[in-house]
């Protein structure tokens, strides 16, 4: 009985800048057959399943730190571990220089088929065939040769000069790419079988066959098989990860019989080594990577991995699913997104709908709730760091896929020694909803909410590093003309229009040299934005971007590595606002509009540096420190230090720490000489928090952060009255007055991808407060979330199938209550006078979301479907309080009710 | 105007909104409320007295009418006076800041230090001295016809930068608290009575122009002074309702008989069936609209626009409000959704239309329909 496949860890395929492309994973050496124990076989239920074990090959080749990451049974588990421990590798080598490695091994146990107790009563629809060939484990030889599993007369040989009988491929249906190291195993059939695939397993004598030869994939996939028997044969493939096929092939004397297998990948392939690099040392004290794999089918993201983000602890929930990002209590304009190493304007189309960047040419993701690296500035709250990744190279493949809400293609593959990837997507939206709106709805829409993005990268290998040249870009618009029914004729004061848009171009060349690394990228964006109401506020923001960011590390030693950089951005604004002044928007009419046309400069030139420096093993401390200056209309400087630390107190368990200072400027309409005040400084804070990680068996880890963050300087609005800078009294509109703490406990604890379970448990306990000026009492911020968890599960099951739930209980968001109303009798509305801000808060939010996916995969394409149901027990969740005309009643305005959506992919 | 704001960005939300129990609607007057206060200027002579001015210079002096109205229609003088017992109060508004924005920074402030505003002395004034005189704000106007105060713009520095006054009026609906309740409730920042009525209008002072022009006059530096056009614009005026013409057909149907056509003027009764279809059309003047100078980097010129708020006592309306020259609505003399009876109560509903524009102008008619019979 074949109880051990090939053992053989790889590692996952990399970009070619990252280490990973140019480590050469170890090689095995010497395998080891395993047996199924005959007590364990005995019991009524013998346990089956992948034993998938942990462990560290060594620089001498010897596996180490062994762990059963995924157990099957304690007997299994046990011989499982023995066998690793046996194993012998050539050890990894990266740049020629032999390296520890952390792997993954897979083992199935099956127990062997129960004896007969009667003959076998053969099923018509049963393809002929049976159990494993042999109790012989293949030992693990050079890809495309024979294995000493050979035996028996008949069986193939090594003589290059024996007839060949069979060549085949084996490649992973839907993606068409060579499944290396796959093992043939080919053995004589029994008479009267037919040919063809061996769809169901038949239970029967169990004998041992003739001969047996058995061959291993090449990186081509390719296989060949000589000098055997012209007779029908059983042809078995296995790999790790994949699903056990098995063919019924005839072969004959003086051919050569030419096959194409395609395997099936597991729900579960737990080949995807992780291979830390460099990059990853430096950790924030909470840095959330995920991989758009992991997440990219969540219930309720509509297959974005980028709105999956809104998962994690430290994020507050925003209302209606919209994309706010308020992290750690702080508003959503106080953290930054960048999309390879430049900032973008919005990560998420109309708010929230879906990403404006395609999660599936993603490398990774990086959530930095706080206390994040000298690298990013000009943020008080979190930066979400997104790194596309290089076109594929192992043939041309994409998809085309449609929502309920857009539809989108991607294309990617091989462009001479480098890659391209292409995507666009665009939404329907405009289609379907002019036609679903009654015609008494009172709503002409000019232009349905429409959105599309688009994505072309290009990869290519230039002196001894990597040339990028990204250009993508996003476009949102919307104008709506909403009349009363007794209108007469429509004009702009009906109207309501927004449209955002923004393109960019980058260039990226990073290059490695021995212990130095370099980056320099210059990148272009135009961004434009339109917003207007009726006819009493129209706000046009033109802005051309240059942005030119270069980094320099080298690591002096194990212990130390300097990394100096420098971020130049230089934005040439034209903007025109027609609208009342600021201090109107919370009071009555002001009986003034003002109108300004303006156009300059924001240069904000900044250098940073970090040190990460170990003193001993288990301690890393990474000082730094970021200058900038904001220039051009806007005259300041800030020297921001920072300080993390991280000590690795046991074998899986790492504290965290860190402490700094960071400053953001103003926004544009606070320091605006004509709505604002230009005399505003920046806004600051000082950020501190304390980590501590356990990482635990079966792919388990727990992750544990409280932080403190004194928020200063800040910008809120002030009536007070002033001699302005044109020297001319008027009032102050903004002032630096706002001071504001939050603090909190963040835990993540996650279950990764390693089984055919995958999910976390993410828990905030947040308190967010702010003090708009000395002397004013302290109230609740406006994004404070006292509670925030978030469930989530999904399973992989057999058949390609998946489902996944969300589960999410979140304190409802403050809201100032309203105490009485006055008529403002200039324009015929009530004004609310209000009661202390932020003193009440909406119900607690809960809903649960699901998800179903099924992938039917055929030899050249995938097909997928899924179902996402929001809000399954649709929940009447309250999101805003929505009053009467005078304010003398008021009701919830409720979530979105219970939404099934249903997604198609085609996939090649 | 902010109500329109208000919709079009609540536009989704309401949609969703739609969903669940209703709110009151703005259109139906279910109890005492008010609707709009005119600014009335006196008119300097030899201006046409048909155009009234909404803006004044310091030293002139306006009447203030405020509208109410309950179920009955709107409330007279001597009901408003008499059982609503407003009080009024004048406070400098500064530049930019909103409507109820100098109240709401003066608060919480004890009744007894609102002081009763001076009548301005223009004798006491020396333009010699380069100081101006400042008016005590937030202070009450003392009047002896609460229903139609008169008020005599002060000398204020406020006004030279800009600024206008806030007139804030406090009163309380009939048996339901008082008015002295609601004013201590109002400066002193606590919740309020549901039984208070407060109102806000603004007095523009102007034109800038002729206030610079006047300051300059006074001594005061054009350095200190706001920028302004060089040509004097006209004051702020109200606009004016011409023609109301009601069509009545039998009912809502396309094909319904028409019952007859009229032109009510302000105050008439019309005796129509129940069940009875509306077509209304009420007339204003595009040659009201005026157009003034907005303020920003350059002087841009802007004209008016009128805005209609449509209110009725019961039946139910197409819409509550309009935007062009020429208002449209229909009203069906039907039980509308919150209203409590099948048929007015005393017999009578009232339809009060308020013309604005996007300034300070405003004016406003109604009439009555006698409703016979029943839906029985």
């Amino acid at each position: 009985m074949l109880v051990g496949g090939a053992m053989e860890a790889r590692a996952a395929p990399a970009a070619e800048d990252d280490p990973a492309a140019r480590i050469i994973p170890p090689q095995l050496i010497e395998s080891v057959t395993i047996e199924y124990p005959a007590d364990v076989a005995a019991r009524n239920e013998p346990p089956k399943g992948e034993v998938i074990v942990r462990f560290v090959v060594g620089i001498d080749g010897v596996p180490k730190e062994i762990a059963v990451e995924t157990g099957v049974d304690p007997q299994l588990d046990a011989l499982a571990t023995d066998a690793v421990a046996r194993l012998r590798y050539q050890p990894a080598t990266l740049d020629g220089e032999t390296i520890e490695i952390a792997t993954r091994i897979a083992i199935p146990f099956m127990p062997p088929a129960p004896a007969p107790q009667q003959p076998p009563v053969r099923d018509p629809d049963v393809q002929p065939g049976d159990g494993p060939p042999g109790d012989t484990a293949p030992a693990d030889t050079e890809p495309g040769e024979a294995l000493p599993g050979d035996a028996g007369v008949g069986g193939s040989t090594d003589d290059p000069n024996a007839p060949l009988r069979l060549t085949g491929t084996i490649l992973e249906a839907g993606q068409r790419t060579p499944v290396e190291g796959a093992t043939i195993t080919i053995v004589p059939a029994p008479e009267g079988t037919e040919t063809g695939r061996v769809k169901k397993r038949e239970y029967d004598d169990i004998a041992v066959p003739r001969w047996q030869a058995t061959r291993r994939a090449d990186a081509q996939g390719v296989f060949t098989a000589r000098g055997i028997e012209p007779v029908r044969v059983r042809v078995i493939v296995l790999a790790p990860g994949f699903e056990r096929i098995e063919y019924v092939e005839q072969l004959a004397a003086g051919s050569s019989l030419e096959v194409k297998y395609y395997l099936q990948r597991l729900p579960d392939n737990p080949y995807r080594t992780v291979v830390r690099s460099t990059r990853e040392d430096r950790e924030e004290v909470a840095r959330r990577t995920i991989t758009p794999e992991e997440i990219g089918n969540l219930p309720g993201t509509q297959g974005d991995a980028l709105k999956a983000l809104q998962n994690f602890p430290g994020i507050a929930r925003a209302p209606f699913g919209l994309g706010l990002l308020a992290i750690r209590g702080t508003g959503p304009n106080d953290s930054a997104v960048f999309i390879g190493h430049h900032e973008v304007p919005l990560l998420y189309h109309f708010g929230g709908l879906t990403s404006v960047f395609n999660a599936d040419i993603l490398e990774r993701i990086d959530f930095i709730p706080g206390n994040f690296d000298s690298r990013y500035g000009d943020a008080l709250g979190g930066i979400i760091d997104v790194q596309p990744r290089k076109g594929r190279r192992d043939g041309y493949h994409g998809y085309v896929d449609a929502d309920v809400f857009d539809a989108g293609f991607l294309v990617e593959g091989r462009l001479g020694k480098g890659s391209f990837a292409i995507a666009a997507r665009r939404s329907y939206i405009d289609l379907i909803l002019p036609a679903v709106l009654p015609d008494d709805a009172g709503i002409d829409l000019s232009v349905a909410p429409r959105y599309w993005d688009d994505q072309v990268l290009f990869d290519y290998p230039v002196a001894g590093g990597n040339l990028s040249v990204r250009v993508f870009g996003s476009s949102d618009k919307l104008r709506l003309i909403a009349s009363d029914a007794n209108e007469i004729e429509t004009d702009d004061r009906d109207r309501f229009e927004t449209s955002q848009y923004f393109h960019r171009a980058d260039l990226v060349y990073t290059k490695r040299k021995g212990p130095w690394e370099f980056l320099i990228t210059p990148s272009y964006r135009y961004d434009a934005l339109d917003f207007g109401i009726s006819d009493v506020f129209q706000f046009d923001l033109g802005v051309h971007n240059l942005t030119l960011r270069a980094e320099v590390s080298r690591r002096f030693s194990k212990r130390a590595m300097w990394r100096v950089g420098t971020e130049f951005r230089a934005g040439r604004f034209t903007v025109e606002v027609d609208a009342p002044p600021l201090a109107a928007i919370s009071s009555g009419s002001t009986g003034t509009q003002l109108q300004s046309r303006q156009t300059g400069w924001l240069v904000t030139p900044a250098v940073y540096s970090t040190v990460d420096y170990s003193p001993v093993d288990a301690v890393t401390l990474s000082p730094g420190v970021r200058v900038s200056y904001f220039g051009g209309s806007y005259n300041r400087a800030a020297v921001e230090p920072r300080l993390r630390g991280a000590v690795a107190v046991a074998k899986d368990t790492v504290l965290k720490a860190g402490v700094g200072m960071f400053a953001q400027a103003p926004a544009a309409v606070e320091f605006s000489a004509v709505y604002g005040n230009p005399r505003v400084a920046l806004e600051k804070a000082i950020q501190t928090s304390v980590g501590v990680t356990q990482n635990l068996p079966y792919g388990i880890s727990i992750d544990g952060t409280a932080y403190y963050t004194h928020l200063y300087d800040e910008v809120a609005p002030s009536t007070s009255l002033v001699r302005r800078p044109d020297t001319q009294l008027g009032p102050e509109v903004f002032a630096n007055s706002q001071t504001g703490r939050t603090y909190g406990l963040e835990i993540l604890a996650r279950k990764q991808l390693t089984g055919s379970v995958f999910g976390w448990v993410a828990y905030t306990l947040n308190r967010s407060e702010r003090r708009e000026a000395p002397g004013e009492p302290l109230r609740v911020a406006d994004f404070d979330q006292t509670h925030i968890l978030t469930l989530i599960g999904v399973w992989k099951l057999p058949k390609n199938w998946q489902i996944g739930g969300r589960f999410r209980l979140v304190s409802g968001n403050p809201f100032t209550p309203v105490t009485g109303a006055v008529l403002d009798a200039a324009s015929g509305s009530y004004l609310p006078i209000d009661g202390p801000r932020n003193s009440r808060r909406l119900p607690a939010f809960h809903q649960l979301d699901l998800r179903v996916d099924k992938t039917f995969v055929y030899r050249l394409v995938k097909f997928s479907l899924y179902l996402d149901v929001q809000n399954v027990y649709n929940r009447q969740n309250s999101e805003f309080v929505n009053y009467a005309y005078d304010f003398s009643a008021r009701m919830f305005i409720p979530s979105l009710p219970i939404i099934p959506s249903i997604g198609t992919r085609l996939e090649f | 105007m902010a109500r329109r704001i208000a919709s079009l960005i609540a536009l989704g939300a309401l949609a969703v909104a739609a969903c669940g129990e209703e709110l009151p609607v703005v259109e139906r007057i279910a109890a005492t409320r008010p609707l709009a206060i005119r600014v009335e200027v006196d008119a300097v002579p030899g201006e046409d007295a048909e155009l009234t001015a909404a803006e004044a210079l310091p030293l002139q002096t306006a009447t203030l009418l405020p509208l109410f109205a309950d179920p009955d229609g709107p409330i007279d003088d001597v009901r408003i006076a008499a059982v609503l017992e407003p009080v009024w109060i004048a406070c400098n508004l500064q530049p930019t800041q909103g409507l109820f924005g100098c109240i709401s920074q003066a608060v919480p402030l004890d009744v007894s230090d609102l002081v009763d505003c001076p009548a301005p002395d223009p004798s006491g004034f020396d333009p010699s001295t380069g100081v101006l005189p400042s008016q005590p704000s937030p202070c009450r106007i003392t009047t002896e016809d609460p229903a139609r105060p008169r008020y005599t713009v002060p000398i204020d520095p406020t006004y030279l930068l800009g600024g206008d006054i806030e007139l804030t009026m406090v009163a309380h609906r009939p048996d339901e608290g008082t008015t002295a309740a609601c004013l201590e409730a109002l400066l002193g920042g606590g919740d309020s009575d549901p039984g208070c009525l407060f109102v806000t209008q603004r007095l523009a002072v102007g034109p800038d122009a002729a206030l610079v022009q006047l300051a300059e006059q006074f001594g005061v530096p054009s350095s200190a002074l706001p920028a302004v056009p060089d040509e004097i614009p006209d004051a702020d005026r109200h606009p004016r309702i011409g023609e109301v013409r009601v069509a009545a057909f039998a009912d809502d149907s396309e094909d319904a008989a028409m019952i007859g056509t009229f032109t009510p003027a302000a105050g008439d009764v019309i005796e129509l069936p129940w069940g009875s279809n509306l077509q209304l059309e009420i007339e204003a003047s595009p040659d009201d609209l005026q157009t003034y100078l907005v303020v920003g980097d350059s002087f841009t010129e802007r004209t008016e626009f009128y805005e209609g708020s449509w209110f009725v006592t019961w039946g139910s309306l197409l819409a509550p409000s309009s935007d062009d020259p020429l208002s449209r609505n229909t009203w069906t003399l039907r039980r509308a959704d919150q209203d409590l009876s099948d048929v007015p109560v005393s017999g009578l509903a009232t339809l009060i239309y308020v013309l604005r524009d996007d300034r300070q102008g405003v004016t406003w008619t109604h009439f009555q329909i006698r409703v016979t019979g029943s839906p029985d």
